[in-house]
């Protein structure tokens, strides 16, 4: 039994794992291409299928999620997918911010409280999360031709 | 019209705060628990924030809808789990320090900001959802500071509405029109004991004014040759004044299901309401009652041929409680009930019908009998020629009604609301005590009405009672007058009493 949910787990992550690989290999992605693939990284995350998700309501979407996964026999599940704390927060919501957290450590961005409250729907988050990769591709390419440029000084001399 | 700043148009200022707890480690422990990335601080930031949202929009937009209720800026107030706020944050809250007339707090391990704030600055307060509700009340309470717990929305909307009809009474400042003193009339021995008492207790002013004053200002452009006050440039009904008579009356007339009562009596009456509505904007009043039997006897009523009965019922639709017989009581009465459910009540004679076979007691009021005395006693009744067309709410329609006159001469004119047609219905009744320390509220159920043909004071509603007996030992220790509304509004009158620190009595 914890060798089946250990594989599940690990497949699950592997699986979500090469979306996040396959988004970051890309230097230029189109907007519609990257909801495409983060997408697919959403419904693997979630245990999801993606005729599963019948709306673009993100709170809704973590919802069934959480439904899902409560179906699933006891110690099935990863911890984090049940999280739950007192003080008022849905499972819904901590499920949101767990995926949130999750995107931050896996994509390297840096979503914080203000972009939490801002995401409504998918639509809102796939938005918010292509313009970090975008702004920190943009870093990474001022960073690298500065690099350059001290090469070629040095290199010159 | 007249500007009369009305206590039907006040509103409740309400503060949301919340107490976010942003733990600065991460850790577990007997009160935390969870997988390790749910326990950080970027967790918590988020989280937080997430509920603070989920509140403000859920919670905080479901109380904005409801009328009166005006919701300022919600608070967001971090604090570490080292539990305490900077003085940054505490001033957040200080800043809304006599703008908010009640502070919801809500969020966890929330309770002790709430207390010390609460204490410190002496604003009502309110905890809302676990675990603060139910602690932060009894902390309070037991140290002698305002504060309430709120069960759910509905808890909250009733908790809110009462606050509101609380700071609306005290924006209550009766015109009260009487002839020889200003405690009680001929007509209302069963008045406050002490209206200074009740200006303490409820914040509610009285402005007296003299009948044989009023009586001479419905004299139109004799400002200055009133027998009252010689050479004095006062209020008297002027020709503008007049015109807005001769409208209204027309539409009174043209609006009615039947009228017997001939123009000019009507237009006799509604110079009352006017010149009523014009001292209430002069002296600050948004409330008026006026002697009955005190001001017929002097036998200018005669003269000026009207009564106050049409203006009762014209200033009540209009949100300007109005009560009869210098009933100062009834009329705070009024006040409180308008202003608790949105509807326009209605303040009669109440009283337990009597009957022995087919037999009824007390004919002279319009009471007869009805079938239901054959089924059960516990009938009473409540009669007066001051029904209105919205006792059912300032937002409905109209009931429709017909003219009649009060007196056998013909003038006086009086509204009548046939109440047979809403037989079932639900009625509260309520009425503050003489002593303004206890509220009586009693629930009836509509049988028939009375006098919707008849002239006189004879108008009304039958209702049936839990117990007749019960409740007429329990009202002989409020008075006569009780103001009603259709609708069950018991626990509403229950959450009043409970801001106002009165005892409910309820029948």
């Amino acid at each position: 039994m914890r060798q089946k949910i250990k594989e599940r787990i690990l497949r699950q992550q592997k699986l979500s794992q090469n979306f996040v690989d396959l988004i970051l290999s890309q230097k230029y992605m189109d907007q519609a291409e990257f909801k495409k693939l983060f997408f697919a990284y959403m419904c693997s995350k979630f245990s999801l299928e993606t005729e599963e998700v019948t709306t673009d309501n993100f709170y809704e979407i973590c919802q069934i999620s959480a439904e899902k996964v409560a179906k699933m026999p006891h110690g099935e599940l990863d911890a984090a997918e049940s999280a739950s704390k007192c003080g008022g927060a849905t499972t819904a919501m901590n499920k949101k911010i767990l995926f949130l957290l999750a995107v931050n450590r896996e994509y390297q961005i840096q979503l914080d409280a203000d972009d939490s409250i801002r995401i409504d729907t998918f639509s809102d988050l796939t938005d918010c999360v292509y313009q970090k990769l975008i702004e920190k591709r943009r870093q990474q390419d001022e960073t690298e031709s500065s690099e350059d440029c001290y090469v070629e000084k040095y290199a010159g001399n | 019209m007249y500007d009369v700043k009305k206590s039907v148009d006040v509103e409740l200022n309400v503060q949301l705060v919340y107490t976010a707890l942003i733990h600065e480690y991460a850790y577990e422990g007997p009160c935390r628990f969870g997988p390790p990335e749910a326990l950080t601080q970027e967790f918590d930031l988020m989280n937080q924030a997430e509920i603070f949202k989920m509140w403000t929009q859920g919670y905080g937009g479901a109380l904005s809808q409801i009328p009166g209720i005006h919701l300022l800026d919600p608070l967001y107030i971090k604090m570490s789990d080292e539990f305490f706020i900077t003085d940054e944050e505490e001033q957040k809250l200080a800043d809304c320090v006599g703008k908010a007339d009640i502070f919801i707090f809500t969020g966890m391990r929330g309770e002790g900001i709430m207390k010390e704030f609460a204490m410190r600055y002496h604003v009502p307060v309110a905890g809302e959802g676990m675990f603060a509700s139910t602690i932060e009340h009894a902390v309070l309470n037991a140290r002698g500071y305002e504060s309430y717990a709120i069960l759910d929305l509905p808890d909250a909307i009733r908790l809110l509405k009462a606050l509101r009809a609380r700071k609306a009474l005290q924006r209550t400042k009766v015109l009260a029109v009487t002839r020889n003193n200003s405690q009680y009339s001929m007509g209302g021995q069963d008045a406050f004991i002490s209206n200074d008492m009740v200006t303490k207790k409820l914040g509610a002013r009285f402005n007296y004014f003299s009948f044989h004053e009023f009586l001479d200002m419905m004299h139109v452009n004799e400002h200055g040759k009133n027998h009252t006050l010689p050479g004095r440039q006062v209020y008297n009904l002027t020709d503008k004044d007049m015109e807005e008579v001769k409208e209204w009356s027309q539409e009174l007339s043209d609006g009615s299901a039947e009228n017997d009562v001939q123009q000019h009596y009507i237009e006799n009456s509604v110079k009352a309401a006017v010149l009523i509505e014009k001292l209430c904007e002069h002296f600050g009043c948004n409330a008026f009652t006026a002697v009955c039997p005190d001001g017929c006897a002097t036998r200018r009523m005669n003269e000026e041929q009207f009564t106050f009965c049409f203006s009762h019922s014209l200033l009540n639709e209009m949100g300007i409680p109005s009560g009869c017989e210098y009933d100062l009581l009834g009329t705070l009465s009024i006040a409180a009930l308008a202003n608790l459910t949105g509807k326009a009540p209605y303040m009669g004679n109440t009283q337990p019908c009597i009957w022995r076979g087919k037999q009824v007691e007390g004919e002279f009021a319009g009471i007869g009998y009805i079938e239901d005395m054959d089924r059960t006693q516990n009938i009473y009744y409540s009669g007066h020629a001051t029904p209105n067309r919205l006792i059912h709410g300032f937002d409905t329609e109209k009931t429709p009604y017909a003219l009649r006159p009060f007196t056998h001469s013909g003038w006086g004119a009086t509204m009548r609301i046939d109440f047979s047609q809403y037989r079932g219905e639900t009625i509260t009744l309520m009425r503050f005590d003489p002593l303004c320390e206890k509220i009586m509220v009693a629930k009836g159920t509509v049988l028939d009405g009375f006098g919707y043909h008849a002239t006189g004071c004879t108008e009304g509603v039958y209702f049936e009672v839990a117990d007749k007996y019960e409740y007429f030992h329990k009202q002989a220790k409020f008075g006569l007058h009780m103001p009603l509304v259709f609708g069950d509004h018991v626990d509403d009158v229950r959450m009043l009493g409970e801001v106002l620190g009165m005892e409910v009595v309820t029948a």
